[in-house]
């Protein structure tokens, strides 16, 4: 029989390696939160002429986001012109939906579409607001019809398919221009509705017809709440396992051991996923929280299972020390841990090749998850319930610099 | 016995057949009734799916704080100006005690949605004041100075001309001779009074100019203002917008003016449909590819269990899809994520119980009492994984709901009907399955169970 148990120190040293590694690594950089804890926006500009990052950023700057991190990437795009379509936004929203919906059926990739000089929030701005007409309201208007339309497509596409396509579904005398557009992804501090249009005013004067693909915003008061209700969800959490299992190990000594080592096998199964983010900087958002918490019930479920063999009527009933036991229950049921492990993952590896990439760090969360809380439960959780009864933690804080080499 | 078990297995068929037609009729019934989401199996939809974006919203009363029946009147008016503007399956939602969750599918004209929602829509008529000269008063900044038009109201009050006299049925309509697009206002009877009371003395001054102005205000920005060339009482029209401010001023006027006014939106997310479109794609792929990956598995370690194993994950698969449909659950792409996540943990008690089999046959026991005593030493460990995966999920939700955050909802929502669901397809359909080769000769040929050696001689070694 393979020996898990008294071999343990190797394992808790191993854990303690990768979590301090995360932890400096925490330190030096923190966390990278996403704007959902940290609040800001993120905004993805595209520009029909060609602007350098250098300028976008001073650009930024001038406007009053000196700290606005700006990423630059490119979009593979058509921009079409004379396209007939309706002055009349909310008529003009259907075609270009309409639009969108027959090219991606047809090119079988992701298509989007941006409006450039739709004369959308840049004319509204020249309206004196206040006065006469609902000015500030008025996002379509007769020069709408003329404006420049960027398709921006998922992968290439033959320019004459596209335009053969156009003329099918209706919309002849258009041209197609193949080019590919800047685009840029911009962190800042949150933005409201009327700095958005301000900023595209300001940096259409400077740079010609700009759009944004995305836009996401979130005040500091929303993130902090949910950072307060993501923290008890987590507590709560905790706690509930911890109650549930020493009422499931009831009829054992001290069942209360039960529940307090899986914890601990969970908050090192979380550690691992925290320093795994934090070492590679991938962003943290509310899916990661969903990671955790899923991680929590899984991770649990692989100590159970463990502990399970220990509350067995001929185990109990045995003459064998406690790590003795716990060893048995590795053994006996390392291949269900590996196995059902395996096909969690076999799961999640389809995700996350497959899956697309808005679930990818997701994916890559629970993956991280599901291998540390397996090794978790096969090489800590029930150690961990040893060296408690034969009072390990006692002796390693006594003799914390000594111990350790002495193995 | 083996009639109690073709009994299930004739309940099995039956639910599994029940199942197949929920999911593939594309409007079949679902218990809250009402209508089915709009793609193909009828299923609904999150925004992150189906594409739209989330706002929210503060509500602010001056320094107070807007009361419970402040903001269920403001989610009302929301929801009253969302559907007038065309939005399909809308929902406003309350967050914590003060703030308003909108979320629009579909809409791409994001900007004029927010114009619609945050609106306060408080409307109001207004008159000028003239000097002794006759010319209207302005203040330093060279602005005519507005003051609320009043008039005797039944009770014998003075009172202000506001949007709250009217009825709901104000429409677009079109200016006879210049086809330009107006809104019709029409008053209720106390409306109607101060109305003509209103026109009468504008249009007949005694003082100075006859026909003056009326400054009709919304939000206290003048949108029109036109003289007033009769006497009026219960109908009138605004002129001077254009169609789209005219359709919005009509949806607005009809849903009535918030009692609160709405800070924000604080919060603003938006998922482009077609990104939407893409991920259910790729999300079905990725199911199929990972639920061919786990039977593969299961069936090269597993053999003839696994092969039961597998049919059972299929029906399981087909079972919760149902589920979905006839509770109905939203999908959103995590929901996704953790019904393909179930189906890895689905098969975890199969495991549980195929291991436990294995033991008992290996220590020589007929597959009849192996199977039996493999299922009940199974049980707990099962029940027990289970339980403490579905508190985790049942916290998730309540977090999910809390925040009015359907990515989480549909997580845990999907996850825990997994779980749940993954309880019943081992311990019962699993458990028939096997129980059907107790009898034939496919029992003896143990092989098919994945134990090559002997029986006794390698439960003697692991005894040692």
């Amino acid at each position: 029989m393979l020996d898990f148990v008294s071999q343990r120190k190797w394992f808790f040293l191993l854990s303690g390696l990768i979590i301090i590694a995360g932890i400096i690594a925490l330190a030096i950089s923190g966390l990278k939160l996403g704007i959902e804890f940290s609040s800001g926006t993120t905004m993805n500009m595209v520009f029909e002429n060609s602007v350098g990052q250098g300028e976008l950023r001073t650009s930024m700057a001038d406007l009053g986001y000196p700290d606005a991190i700006i990423q630059r990437s490119s979009q593979n795009a058509f921009l079409l012109q004379g396209l007939a379509l309706s002055p009349e936004q909310s008529v003009r929203d259907q075609q270009e939906e309409q639009l969108v919906n027959s090219l991606q059926t047809k090119f079988n990739t992701t298509i989007r579409i941006v409006e450039f000089g739709s004369a959308g929030n840049t004319t509204s701005g020249n309206a004196t607001p206040g006065n006469e007409t609902l000015g500030n309201w008025t996002q379509g208007n007769a020069t709408a019809g003329n404006a420049t339309l960027a398709l921006i497509l998922g992968k290439p596409v033959d320019p004459s398919d596209l335009s053969s396509e156009l003329v099918n579904l209706g919309y002849t005398g258009a041209t197609i221009n193949q080019t590919t557009l800047d685009s840029y992804i911009v962190r800042t501090r949150s933005v409201s509705t009327q700095e958005k249009a301000q900023i595209q005013q300001a940096l259409e004067q400077k740079f010609g017809p700009m759009n944004y693909l995305d836009f996401a915003t979130i005040t500091p008061e929303v993130s902090g709440q949910r950072v307060k209700y993501n923290i008890y969800a987590i507590i709560a959490a905790t706690v509930a396992i911890l109650l549930y299992m020493a009422w499931a190990f009831r009829k054992l000594a001290s069942p209360f051991r039960y529940g307090a080592c899986a914890i601990v096998a969970l908050l090192h199964d979380i550690l691992i996923m925290l320093a795994v983010f934090a070492i590679f900087r991938i962003e943290i958002d509310s899916m990661f929280i969903i990671a955790i918490l899923t991680i929590i019930g899984f991770g649990v479920n692989n100590v159970i299972v463990v502990f399970d063999r220990l509350r067995e009527s001929k185990v109990v009933e045995s003459r064998f020390d406690l790590a003795t036991r716990v060893n048995m229950g590795i053994t006996e049921t390392i291949t269900r841990s590996i196995n059902t492990s395996l096909t969690v993952l076999f799961t999640l590896f389809a995700l996350y090749a497959f899956g697309g990439s808005t679930i990818h760090n997701f994916i890559l969360a629970l993956i991280v998850g599901v291998i540390a809380s397996t090794y978790s439960s096969l090489f800590i959780a029930g150690q961990l319930l040893v060296s408690w009864e034969q009072g390990d933690f006692g002796k390693l804080f006594s003799w914390l610099p000594i111990r350790r080499k002495q193995s | 016995m083996i009639r109690r078990n073709s009994i299930i297995l004739v309940l099995i068929i039956i639910l599994f057949a029940l199942a197949i037609a929920e999911v593939l009729v594309k409007n079949a019934p679902s218990i809250q009734g009402g209508n089915p989401g709009n793609n193909t199996l009828g299923m609904r939809l999150g925004l992150d799916l189906s594409g739209g974006t989330r706002l929210v919203y503060e509500a602010r009363l001056g320094n107070e704080t807007p009361t419970a029946a402040d903001i269920r009147s403001t989610i009302n008016i929301i929801t009253r100006r969302v559907d007038a503007y065309g939005v399909s399956e809308a929902t406003i939602q309350k967050l914590g005690s003060d703030q308003i969750v909108v979320q629009l599918p579909g809409v791409r004209d994001v900007e004029a949605a927010i114009n619609l929602i945050g609106s306060t829509a408080q409307l109001d008529f207004r008159e000028l004041v003239y000097d002794s000269s006759g010319n209207p008063t302005k203040d330093e900044n060279g602005n005519l100075i507005w003051i609320p038009a009043t008039a005797i109201d039944s009770s014998g009050q003075e009172v202000a001309l506001t949007g709250q006299y009217l009825k709901a049925t104000s429409k677009v309509v079109f200016a006879p001779n210049t086809n330009a697009p107006e809104v019709s206002l029409e008053f209720n009877s106390e409306g109607a009074n101060l109305f003509e009371q209103i026109t009468r003395r504008l249009f007949v001054a005694t003082d100075s100019p006859s026909n003056k102005p009326l400054g009709i205000f919304l939000d206290n920005q003048l949108i029109s203002d036109p003289r007033v060339n009769g006497i009026l009482s219960n109908t009138s029209v605004i002129t001077n917008l254009t169609l789209t401010d005219a359709r919005n001023l009509a949806i607005l006027l009809n849903a009535g003016a918030l009692p609160v006014t709405l800070n924000g939106p604080i919060e603003r997310t938006t998922v482009d449909p077609t990104l939407g479109t893409d991920s259910i794609r790729k999300s079905l792929i990725a199911g199929a590819i990972g639920l061919a990956l786990v039977i593969a598995f299961m069936v090269l370690y597993y053999r003839l269990p696994g092969v039961l194993a597998s049919v059972a994950l299929i029906i399981y698969g087909i079972v919760m899809l149902a589920l979905f449909k006839l509770i109905p659950v939203t999908l959103t792409l995590p929901g996704i994520a953790g019904f393909i996540l179930s189906i890895g943990m689905a098969v975890d008690a199969n495991v549980l119980i195929f291991e436990r089999l294995k033991e008992e046959l290996r220590s020589g026991r007929t597959l009849g009492v192996a199977v039996e005593t493999g299922f009940n030493r199974a049980w707990p460990a099962i029940r027990d994984s289970n339980i403490t995966t579905i508190i985790a999920c049942i916290i998730l939700y309540w977090v999910g709901s809390s925040l009015v955050e359907p990515r989480m909802q549909g997580f845990a929502l999907t996850l825990g009907i997994g779980v749940a669901l993954s309880m019943f397809s081992a311990i019962i359909i699993t458990r028939t399955f096997i129980r059907l080769l107790g009898g034939t000769n496919v029992a003896d040929n143990l092989p098919l169970f994945g134990i090559s050696k002997p029986a006794q001689t390698s439960n003697a070694k692991e005894q040692e």
